[in-house]
């Protein structure tokens, strides 16, 4: 029997068939319509503190502590990604927005990437450092690393998305994304 | 090492039993993407991202139907496509005339890629054609999906492949 297809034109099939990731917020907007059917129940899920890992960040000292639980997302073998978020130590950057829009803000920011089943873990980080071998402490004027968020996505291309969301951002401080290498540890 | 990953089974089994969330959410990843495939090949990118999420309703209300007499990307798959004919039918997009002879006829200088070549063709035929010389399903399991009989399965790719090679050749003769 004849291929209807040489070598070039299979490819192309296959191309034509390859996979096409959900469109954005797809996966809530169905999650949200069977929850309001009652057909899925919420996981019985650690309670993450989230959010206050965001708010000691401001160079003015306003270290704010906010304690409010959100959803862990459930292991489902995704890769998962460390966000560090960091400020800068001089203390001389300070947002120009009221304590109370910011709390909001990284709270909102929070609790979308738990809705959106994505945080894993977050905390925020006392001052003080104690380091075993290199430097005893930063320099002043040094990033502080104050807070860190652990997330779940699809690929580092979502984590990065995610983690541009940050209002960390906004506010003068800096996010780094870093891959969590799977090991046979790995949940 | 991949982390272990729970079978379709066992995520529908946690799912039916306890609404379980997770189980959704994992299998909802997994195969969304194959689903999201086939209706975009299909439709318009508004009207596949409609259909994707009814799709996925009425699986999730029809899942203690399953039986597992098939793979469970197969079942929704055959979902998707169901409402991909009501929502294409009631549009008159779905079953194109049996082309005759001059439709199929090549425009001169006008050679199409591949995929252009696909997209033209009448939703029907393109499901078929997708199903089985892309993805590749079986006559019967292309049958089962469209809900036609496998004669028809056969007798409308072999109208696809000639419409689309037409298309490709720009008339010229296939070695």
């Amino acid at each position: 029997m004849t291929e209807p297809w040489n070598a070039e034109e299979k490819d192309a099939l296959r191309a034509l068939a390859a996979e096409e990731p959900a469109p954005f917020g797809a996966e809530e907007a169905t999650v949200a319509a069977l929850r309001r059917e009652g057909l899925l129940r919420r996981p019985r899920a650690r309670v993450v503190l989230a959010a206050a890992a965001g708010l000691a960040l401001f160079a003015s000292g306003a270290l704010v502590q906010q304690r409010a639980g959100f959803l862990s997302a459930p292991p489902d073998g995704r890769p998962r990604f460390l966000l560090l978020l960091y400020a800068d130590g001089s203390a001389a950057v300070a947002s120009k927005e009221p304590t109370g829009t910011r709390i909001r803000e990284y709270r909102a920011w929070a609790e979308h990437l738990s809705e959106a089943g994505h945080l894993v873990e977050a905390e925020k980080l006392a001052p003080a450092a104690y380091s075993l071998g290199g430097p005893a402490e930063p320099e002043a004027g040094d990033d502080v690393l104050s807070g860190f968020f652990l997330i779940a996505a699809s690929d580092l291309a979502e984590a990065k998305i995610l983690a541009s969301r940050s209002p960390h951002l906004r506010h003068g401080g800096r996010v780094v994304v870093r891959p969590v290498e799977r090991t046979s540890n790995s949940r | 090492m991949e982390a272990f990953q729970p079978s379709d089974r066992e995520l529908v089994r946690r799912f039916v039993e306890r609404g379980d969330e997770a189980a959704f959410r994992t299998l909802y990843r997994r195969h969304t993407p194959a689903m999201h495939a086939l209706l975009r090949r299909l439709l318009d990118p508004d009207e596949a991202e409609d259909v994707l999420q009814e799709s996925w309703l009425r699986a999730a209300r029809g899942v203690r139907s399953f039986r597992g007499e098939s793979a469970l990307r197969t079942w929704l798959l055959g979902i998707a496509l169901n409402r991909v004919r009501e929502v294409l039918r009631s549009r008159g997009r779905w079953d194109g005339p049996v082309p005759k002879e001059s439709a199929w006829r090549p425009e001169p200088g006008r050679a199409l890629d591949l995929r252009s070549a696909v997209d033209r063709l009448p939703a029907g035929y393109r499901a078929v054609l997708m199903l089985h010389d892309a993805w590749g399903y079986t006559h019967a399991e292309v049958a089962r999906l469209l809900g036609v009989e496998e004669g028809t399965s056969k007798s409308q790719l072999w109208h696809a492949r000639r419409a689309v090679r037409a298309w490709l050749t720009d008339g010229e003769e296939r070695r």
